[in-house]
């Protein structure tokens, strides 16, 4: 029954997956001592990846919406809202990626 | 002791830093409440701002620009403070932290002797290698720059400089028991002559 | 099912005669809502009293500069004590108790999904509370901050019992969170009045649903770190201890993992409480309801991505402080959509003012104050000044006050009619309400300078050549002013109770489903359950009040004594089963005391009876269920207005397994604490060189057992499914279940002395949890073969034996990861 609440959690569960996969790519880095350029571009490529991997999930939810029509429910609208807040959210708190200090 | 009376550049930036947010801060409370104000007194006024343009407007055209410029100002005073490699390496000074007192060493400056007032050079920054050896507390001396813990097992290192010679207070500010008020301590910041003799160095 | 319709006195009559809790002793059997709520908010009340009294001791002391009033060693006890009182003892169970009491009503319900489970959660609250008094009464109170930080809280720092009571003590408190956060998630998913889909329930089911959500994954780190903590100082198990492999900031990241997102948890309710009260006021429903869902939501994510910023100087890369720095700004986002969403509903309105808004206007400005000095110290470079620092007091006050403490006082003033059934005498709200905001904000205001000044939170007494002098003098004259207020308060709710005038059932004209019915509540709230056909904060609770009260509506009768009241469907509201919920019992006191046995043997250290008191405690919650479930389908039953639905007992989505699928949630996130723990130390700290023991097949032999006995409760329900006897299964696999406990039982004693080294107690503490849950699995499924031989389960009526899958794969999923960490491990090195 919890996948009916999906729309409205998508956004944000894939926000909280970008912080977990980001903040484990700069601890990695800095522990196994990958050389600063290797390690700046696996950030971004990361940064990079939730972003679009946010951008999907708003599209999916774009398309879902247009082919319910008027079956769509308002929570399906409030989920749309949601992943967009996400998609903003995760620009902004993972935007450090590029160009702040990784290791000290 | 006042973070507001900086005696250093971290000090001064950071002092910098909070009275812009404290102005702005002050413009927007002041906007908050001459709505509040607006909706009981004169609803009319507003009445016609429809529900979108509250959430819109209210929400987001205003916080997010001023929170946006706010963090980005602040990750380049946040980087511009850090204690980095390369250029000319600041000296380094250990400070090591026990219940209740602080003792600081100077590894760079052969035969200076532990002390229980830490000495700096005046005008240059200096590196301070922070570390503990019960519980955890913390290195501040608010006129110079922020704070950094000292933690059992860990070693920190925070960069402040002292614009000018003369004596500055320091204090523990991570509580550590009984003691925790105690832990206060001295820095004297010399000029570069006076320096090596108010260490001891053997030069 | 013909019932004849009888009248609204017998009716009343008849409900009153199943619901009613018996006086005199019998009152410790309640597990009503209505009663069990009133229970928290009185002894939260209590608590936020005593909170109080500590605080004025804090500010007597800090008045005047080398004060000898009260020495250092009970400066710590008090300020701790101040603190824990406050946010464990005070804020989660007064929403709790506000929750309790009002979800039901607001969504068209008869009491929670678990009533005992909320007796039960009230008793283990009042005893944990009492364990943390008591001791603070004989000078043991915890002495090492609120937050407990390691390794000043650990045996060698703090070799009292001090640190313990606060362990014990606080996880006992736990309990009633996690207890509430399952009924309350389930209660608003399942418990509706017929029609109310989810996209109509009050916003204040939204927020209560969000907030309850967080606690579900928010208390396990918490709960696991004093684990942690509590088997370092009685085991020396070395978690925490640098020179063993262990690492100080691991406990403040499972505390800050809780800490942040609990300060939201905190204010979500309240917030649920404004969306409540301003409408009302405003003469108009709330706007902007579907961006208020998605700004909670926000909020609840975001909350768990910004526990770092507690931790700005402790010396994390720059980097990582960045996104923590980001979130926590991004946080005000929502925030301000709420705040907009407000005044944009008072300015569309035509508002009336009275008491519950003086309290509305004064949250504005506090909390719009602690708002803003929250951005401040979300920047990282500000944050090194004043982390740690008065100014980090006045803005937790600003926000806990003017987001927590305004509201709830708005809300006190809303609800009393409701409690009571009479109207406000008032003639002291108004100046009580003065001297809070003014005392409030001379007392903290001022405390911003005094941080900026450089006076550092947490100490005793300053020497009075540095400043701070006559801030901390005004501090002090405003608390005492604050003080005054909160007495003036307490007079008028008393004042209220004797001489206010009985009132009319509606007297703020509101809207909502709680006001349809005769105050003080009758013990079953509604005498039937209303249809509702728009969003259910734009009803007419007057015209409701009498057809209920004459039984039109669902369910509105009295039937075979039994306490009923409707499920629906989680999306459309529709009717989906009735809802026999289980009567007055004294079960749920003598379990909590049973468990604050367990709590007082761990405390004092009498090992010996710990044990038992565990056998007792399991035993007395198997007896629960036995009032329940039926021998018999029943099939589809009549519940009024020509519909028909069957009992809970006989359908898939019911509340106990919604409530076993929370409680699996909260595990995982235990769990996931604990291998984010093991993880972080092998990574993290100091002292894993050298080599370490190797692993041996243990764990493998607990998967394979494990999996065997999952294999064996799907086939068991795949029999009861067909009709046949799933009896011998179950057995087998409770049997498979106890294998994999003993397995692990026996790991945890080959692996020698775990004090040694991190690594050796990590691995202890994986195999403890998967031995726990092995035995948790073996335990439902014998449970389950005998409800089978007693008749309770058929093939319609099986619960108890998808609880059986459920657990058994939980328990063999939790093994995985248990041996993949232990691999790990013995590669890590450290045991020395
Ligand atoms: C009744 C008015 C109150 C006054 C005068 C007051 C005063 C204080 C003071 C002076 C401190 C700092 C103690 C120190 O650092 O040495 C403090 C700490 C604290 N207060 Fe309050 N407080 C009040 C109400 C509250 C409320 C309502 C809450 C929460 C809901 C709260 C939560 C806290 C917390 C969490 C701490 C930190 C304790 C620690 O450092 O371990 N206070 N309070
Ligand atoms: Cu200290
Ligand atoms: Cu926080």
């Amino acid at each position: 029954m919890i996948r009916h609440l999906w729309p409205l959690l998508a956004g944000f569960t894939l926000w909280a997956l970008a912080f977990i996969l980001l903040y484990a790519l700069q601890y990695l880095g800095c522990y196994f001592g990958w050389a600063p350029a290797a390690h700046r571009t696996a950030l971004v490529v990361g940064y990079v990846m939730s972003l679009a991997a946010l951008a999907g999930a708003l599209l999916v939810q774009l398309a879902l919406l247009r082919r319910r029509g008027s079956a769509a429910t308002s929570l399906d609208r409030i989920g749309i809202g949601a992943t967009i807040a996400a998609l903003a959210a995760t620009a902004v708190t993972f935007g450090p990626t590029l160009l702040a200090s990784a290791c000290i | 002791m006042s973070t507001l009376d900086p005696a250093g550049p971290a000090a001064a930036d950071i002092a910098t830093l909070w009275w812009v947010m404290f102005w702005g801060a002050l413009v927007l409370f002041a906007l908050v409440m001459a709505l509040l104000v607006l909706s009981f007194l004169r609803p009319a006024m507003i009445a016609s701002i429809r529900p979108i343009h509250w959430i819109i407007g209210g929400g987001l055209i205003m916080p997010v620009p001023i929170l946006i410029a706010l963090l980005m100002a602040a990750l380049l005073l946040g980087e511009q403070l850090l204690p980095k490699p390369g250029g000319v390496q600041p000296m380094r000074v250990e400070a090591h932290a026990s219940r209740w007192q602080w003792q600081f060493s100077y590894p760079e400056t052969p035969g200076a002797a532990t002390t229980e007032i830490l000495h700096l050079p005046a005008g240059e920054p200096v590196d301070i290698v922070v570390t503990a050896a019960d519980v955890i507390h913390a290195f501040w001396v608010p006129r110079l720059g922020g704070k950094i813990d000292a933690i059992p097992g860990h070693t920190n290192v925070i960069r402040l400089q002292a614009d000018e010679p003369g004596v500055y207070r320091g204090i523990c500010a991570e509580y550590c028991g009984e003691g925790h008020e105690t832990m206060g301590f001295v820095v004297e910041a010399h000029s570069p002559a006076d320096y090596a003799t108010a260490i001891g160095g053997a030069q | 099912m013909s019932q004849d319709p009888l009248s609204p006195v017998a009716l009343h009559k008849a409900l009153t005669r199943i619901w009613a809790t018996p006086p005199g002793w019998g009152r410790l059997s309640a597990v009503n809502h209505t009663i069990l709520g009133k229970r928290f908010m009185m002894l939260a009340l209590v608590f936020f009293t005593i909170g109080g009294v500590l605080a004025m001791l804090i500010r007597a002391q800090l008045a005047t500069p080398g004060s000898a009033f009260i020495g250092p060693e009970l400066y710590n006890q008090i300020f701790t004590m101040h603190g824990t009182v406050m946010m464990f003892l005070f804020a989660i169970p007064m929403f709790e108790g506000l929750a309790i009491y009002m979800l039901p009503k607001l969504l068209g319900a008869r009491d929670l999904a678990f009533p005992r489970m909320t007796a039960y959660g009230f008793w283990c609250y009042l005893f944990g509370g009492m364990i943390l008094i008591v001791a603070m009464l004989l000078g043991y109170a915890p002495n090492a901050g609120w937050f407990m930080y390691t390794p000043l809280s650990s045996g060698t720092y703090t070799p009292g019992i001090n640190a313990d009571v606060w362990l014990l003590g606080i996880t006992f408190v736990e309990i009633s969170a996690i207890t509430a956060a399952v009924e309350i998630i389930v209660t608003i998913l399942k418990m509706r009045a017929p029609g109310m889909s989810l996209t109509r329930i009050p916003i204040f089911g939204w927020y209560m649903l969000v907030t309850a959500t967080m606690m579900l994954i928010g208390f396990p780190p918490l709960i696991l770190g004093s684990i942690l903590l509590e088997m370092e100082r009685a085991f020396d198990l070395p978690y925490f201890d640098p020179t063993r492999g262990g690492d100080p900031l691991l406990w403040q990241h499972l505390f800050w993992l809780f800490g942040h997102p609990e300060v939201y948890i905190i204010f979500l309710p309240a917030a649920g409480v404004l969306s409540t009260i301003i409408p009302t006021f405003a003469r108009r429903p709330l706007i902007a309801y579907n961006a208020i869902i998605i700004a909670i939501v926000a909020m609840a994510f975001l909350s768990f991505g910004l526990w770092v910023h507690h931790m700005f100087t402790v010396g994390i890369p720059h980097l990582a402080l960045a996104f923590f720095s980001a979130a926590s700004a991004l946080v005000a986002i929502p925030t301000a959509v709420q705040i907009f969403a407000w005044i944009g509903t008072l300015a569309s309105g035509r508002t009336k003012f009275d008491v519950p808004m003086l309290y509305v206007i004064g949250f504005f400005i506090v909390f719009v104050c602690g708002g803003l000095t929250g951005v401040m110290l979300a920047m990282v470079p500000f944050n090194t000044q004043a982390h740690d620092s008065y100014f980090v007091v006045a803005h937790l006050h600003y926000v806990l006050v003017g987001g927590f403490v305004f509201p709830m006082l708005a809300a006190l003033y809303y609800w009393l009619p409701h409690f009571t059934g009479r109207t406000s005498v008032y003639r002291l709200s108004i100046p009580a309400f003065w001297l809070i905001l003014i005392g409030f904000n001379l007392t903290f205001f001022l405390m911003h300078l005094t941080g900026l000044m450089g006076m550092p939170r947490r100490i005793s007494t300053y020497p009075s050549n540095w400043g701070w002098d006559w801030l901390n003098l005004l501090s002090s004259v405003g608390g005492f002013l604050m003080t005054m207020g909160f007495a003036l308060v307490l007079v008028d709710i008393i004042m209220q109770f004797r001489f206010g005038r009985r009132g009319a059932q509606n007297p703020w004209r509101a809207s909502t489903l709680e006001w349809a019915m005769p105050t003080p509540p009758p013990d079953y709230n509604f005498a039937a359950l209303p249809a509702v056909t728009q969003r259910a904060d734009q009803l007419d609770p007057d015209a409701l009040a009498r057809s209920l009260a004459a039984g039109e509506g669902y369910l509105g009768f009295a039937r075979a004594d039994r306490q009923e009241t409707l499920g629906v469907d989680m999306m459309t509201g529709m009717p989906d089963q009735v809802i026999i919920l289980p009567q007055r019992s004294f079960l749920p006191l003598w379990t909590a005391l049973a468990t604050g046995v367990f709590f007082l043997g761990l405390l004092f250290k009498v090992y010996w009876i710990v044990p038992p008191a565990a056998v007792v405690v399991i035993a007395l919650f198997l007896l629960w269920p036995r009032a329940l479930g039926a021998r018999r389908n029943m099939g589809p039953i009549d519940i009024g207005q020509g519909e028909a639905v069957p009992a809970d007992g006989e359908v898939e989505d019911n509340v106990t397994w919604w409530a076993s699928r929370a409680a699996v949630a909260a595990d995982a996130t235990l769990y996931a604490s604990l291998l984010f723990g093991a993880l972080y130390l092998a990574v993290v700290a100091p002292g894993w060189d050298g080599p370490a023991p190797a692993t041996n097949w243990l764990p493998a032999i607990g998967l394979a057992t494990a999996f065997g006995a999952s294999v064996l409760a799907r086939r068991a329900r795949r029999l009861n499914q067909a009709g046949d006897s799933p009896y011998r299964w179950l057995l087998g696999g409770a049997a498979l279940a106890g294998l994999t406990a003993l397995a692990c039982v026996t790991g945890m004693v080959l692996l020698g002395d775990a004090t040694t080294h991190a690594n050796l107690a990590l691995r202890f503490a994986l195999y403890a949890y998967c031995a726990i849950h092995a035995g948790i699995a073996m335990l439902i499924m014998a449970h389950a073969a005998w409800r089978w031989r007693e008749g309770f389960v058929s093939a319609v009526r099986a619960t108890d034996l998808r609880l059986s899958v459920l657990w058994t794969d939980y328990a063999a999923l939790a093994l995985l990861p248990a041996w993949a960490l232990m691999v790990l491990l013995a590669r890590s090195g450290g045991a020395a």
